[in-house]
């Protein structure tokens, strides 16, 4: 932490000048401006992605209880589908809206706009390249086979160097902040920002390009998938949460030595995790055991963030009924607790025995992709929008189909598809039943999940639309805000009409 | 944390924005009016009890590596045993007998004792049941193996007189053991198997002979035994 000249701790973590002055407004909405293009712009492909990855997700899961559907076209067998979905979901969704929202958030907390939007620009469109030639390169049969890199190397060279022309400059506007404070939000994002080239590069390094030898694979495979989440995915959710719920509520985060120790046992102990999911395969004893135990380590990060937050939002519940943000971003916050809290039991070995090569993992992974950082990034997203866009929301009900189509959605997917996962893993574990007796066994929870797919398909449609809406619609004078809820208007004071949102 | 007295000039805007400014400002006010302060950090302390659960977890943490690690090698799969026992009782090196018996055979001997062991009519005297195989001791055979056999002999009342060359130079003393084991219970051989201590023993007794074959009558001199 930055601490020169500083008397005080306290004065140290408070930013000096106040955010109210009108000098601080206008620096605002400089830096909203500079923001725009670029970040907008990767909102928007961002978007693209997610209907695609969405349409190839309902077609995975509907594969997986009728696998004869469509099975003819080589293309769009359950082999290909099924990574293609992945990818588009990671690379062409999840990362490109993180590396936004990550820009937006670094400008915004180093007081600083953004240099060089139209280059960024530049280089998103090579990123989009990258993933598009990617996903035809999977589609047309040539996926690497490695679970999180199925891309061909071809395809990964465009994303390296283009992830590199955007990040160096998030990491430059980091370098030129005019606000010393350092806010744990940048923590994060500056770690993410170091850590995800690291992690894409070693691993097409050592998998791909010059593929190590032996069932040392498949410790830098999952050395790899797994940090994806921790180190990439979970960072810039974490920023974004530590970010958003401070700034809608208007109070201070709960505790700063928390916030210091959450990160730093995140960074200490999450790198070690991920070959857990080589539990009983022809990995070294002390190799596994060293995962498990950090996996049960990551509790320490975890309860920290929890309590950090919970604590800070102790009493402003109330507000979750008037903003979409503090809405979507709550619900990733919690989901994060669970996810991890179930991931570190998930690495226990009695228990892996069980869940493992079940469809209990995957309920697992899209409760952390999903209902965590999928979640917050929709939470992020109904907030800059509207600052970048200078438009506001055109459609409160939207955002609320929005908000209950994709939270009971991905609860419907999560819950049954877990119940099923245990069922069909002490079903594999019992030798007096015929395998596909398990198969069978699990048809009703995998039928579930096409429709958990749809309601989810419903939420992101809706969610494309309003976004399309507010960047067509014509920019008048002053609009005010759309309140969230129609109910709210008649209860709150005119003046609070839409305020959080 | 001084205000900051003369802060560095904001980075000029790309030109197109230049003449949203304006609009920027206008339409942004109404946005940002309602904007909370940027977020800070309060200074609550951290709860005992979280200090207490976490040191709980590092003690479990410490305990597990120990209980779970395979003793910590890399070639120990599985993660209750300790390591030790298994490389106590397969020191490095050490191979399977019966294996290595095989192959020698194959190598060495299987071009003239036939892989049947059955030898050829007139050239090559049988292994299977020999009578010179299938004895009590083992002392004549580990002989043969050393130094060759040359000259008239019976085996199992049929003649021979052909000459078996010396293997002293390009066998070890585990190969002579794991080999006449596994002659002396291949094929319906049932004699009892060769250490490989009184191998070494024969060699170093017999170091004299060099490479010199042994002659049937010289064998029936030495007891089967030594
Ligand atoms: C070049 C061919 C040849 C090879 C190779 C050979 N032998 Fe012989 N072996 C002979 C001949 C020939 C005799 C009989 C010698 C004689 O007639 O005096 C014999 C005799 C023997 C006898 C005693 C007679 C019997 O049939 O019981 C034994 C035992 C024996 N060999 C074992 C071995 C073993 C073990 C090997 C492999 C390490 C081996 N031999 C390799 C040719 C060979």
């Amino acid at each position: 932490m930055n601490s020169q000249s500083s008397p005080s701790l306290r004065q140290a973590l408070t930013p000096s000048d106040n955010d109210s002055s009108p000098e601080r407004k206008a620096l605002l909405a400089e830096i909203d401006a500079s923001c725009r293009r670029p970040v907008l712009f990767m909102f928007a492909n961002g978007l693209l992605w997610l209907m695609a990855g969405t349409a190839l997700a309902l077609l995975t899961s509907y594969k997986m209880h009728s696998p004869n559907f469509l099975a003819d076209w080589s293309w769009l067998t359950f082999g290909r589908v099924r990574p293609a979905h992945l990818n588009t979901m990671v690379y062409g969704f999840a990362s490109q809206v993180a590396i936004g929202v990550a820009i937006w958030l670094m400008c915004r907390l180093g007081r600083v706009p953004f240099m060089q939007g139209g280059l960024v620009v530049g280089a998103t469109i090579f990123w989009n390249i990258g993933v598009t030639v990617g996903i035809v390169g999977i589609l047309a049969g040539d996926s690497t086979s490695i679970e999180w890199l199925e891309m061909p190397g071809y395809a990964a060279y465009i994303l390296f160097i283009a992830y590199a022309l955007i990040a160096i400059w998030a990491i430059i506007a980091f370098r030129f902040r005019r606000e010393r404070h350092l806010y744990v939000s940048q923590w994060y994002l500056l770690a993410a920002l170091f850590w995800f080239p690291w992690l894409y590069s070693a691993a097409n390094m050592m998998l791909v390009i010059d593929p190590v030898r032996g069932t040392v694979q498949g410790a830098v495979n999952w050395w790899f998938a797994h940090n994806v989440l921790g180190l990439w995915f979970t960072p810039i959710g974490l920023a974004a949460i530590y970010y958003f719920i401070p700034k809608v509520i208007g109070r201070p985060i709960h505790s700063y030595f928390l916030s210091t120790l959450g990160f730093w046992s995140l960074a200490l102990f999450y790198n070690w995790a991920g070959i857990h999911h080589l539990i009983g395969g022809p990995m070294p004893a002390w190799l596994i055991t060293v995962s498990v135990v950090a996996s049960m380590m990551m509790i320490i990060p975890v309860v920290t963030v929890a309590i950090n937050h919970h604590m800070t939002m102790v009493g402003h519940f109330k507000k979750l009924k008037y903003s979409p943000t503090l809405r979507f971003i709550v619900f990733g916050a919690m989901s994060y607790t669970v996810v991890s809290l179930q991931g570190s039991s998930m690495a226990i070995r009695s228990l892996n025995e069980v869940t493992h090569f079940t469809h209990y993992t995957i309920a697992h992974a899209h409760l952390g992709v999903y209902a965590f950082f999928t979640m917050v990034m929709f939470g992020s997203m109904y907030y800059i929008v509207p600052r970048l866009a200078l438009r506001e929301w055109p459609s409160a009900r939207l955002i609320s189909i929005h908000f209950w189509t994709t939270a009971l959605g991905i609860l419907l997917y999560v819950v049954p598809l877990s119940v099923g996962g245990v069922l069909q893993g002490l079903a594999m574990n019992n030798p007096d039943i015929p395998f596909l007796k398990t198969v069978e066994l699990t048809k009703p929870y995998l039928v579930t999940r096409t429709f958990a797919g749809i309601l989810m398909t419903v939420g992101h449609t809706v969610f494309a639309v309003n976004f399309v809406w507010i960047l067509a619609r014509r920019r008048k004078a002053y609009q005010p805000p759309v309140p969230f809820i129609a109910a709210g208007l008649q209860q709150e004071a005119g003046a609070q009409l839409g305020k959080d949102i | 944390m001084n205000p900051p007295s003369n802060p560095p000039p904001a980075p000029k805007l790309d030109p197109h924005e230049d003449h949203e400014l304006h609009d920027v400002m206008q339409i942004h006010t109404a946005i940002l009016r309602r904007e909370k302060a940027e977020p800070q950090e309060g200074l609550e302390p951290m709860p005992i009890w979280l200090a207490a659960l976490f040191g709980a977890l590092l003690l479990w943490g410490g305990y597990y590596l120990g209980r779970y690690n395979g003793g910590f090698k890399a070639l120990v799969f599985d993660e209750k045993s300790s390591g030790l026992p298994i490389m106590a009782a397969k020191p490095p090196g050490s191979v399977d007998m019966v294996v290595l018996g095989k192959r020698t055979y194959t190598a060495m001997c299987a071009p003239c004792h036939q892989e049947t062991g059955l030898g050829l009519p007139g050239q090559f005297p049988p292994l299977a049941g020999s009578d010179w195989v299938n004895t009590a001791g083992h002392a004549r055979l580990v002989r043969i193996v050393l130094n060759g056999l040359t000259g008239p002999m019976e085996v199992n009342g049929q003649p021979f007189n052909n000459s078996m060359p010396p293997w002293r130079d390009s066998i070890t003393d585990e190969q002579v053991a794991a080999v006449l084991t596994y002659v002396r219970q291949s094929w319906g051989n049932k004699a009892p198997g060769v250490p490989i201590d009184d191998v070494k023993v024969i060699r170093d007794k017999t170091k004299e002979r060099a490479n010199q074959p042994w002659t049937a009558d010289l064998l029936k001199a030495t007891p089967e035994s030594e």
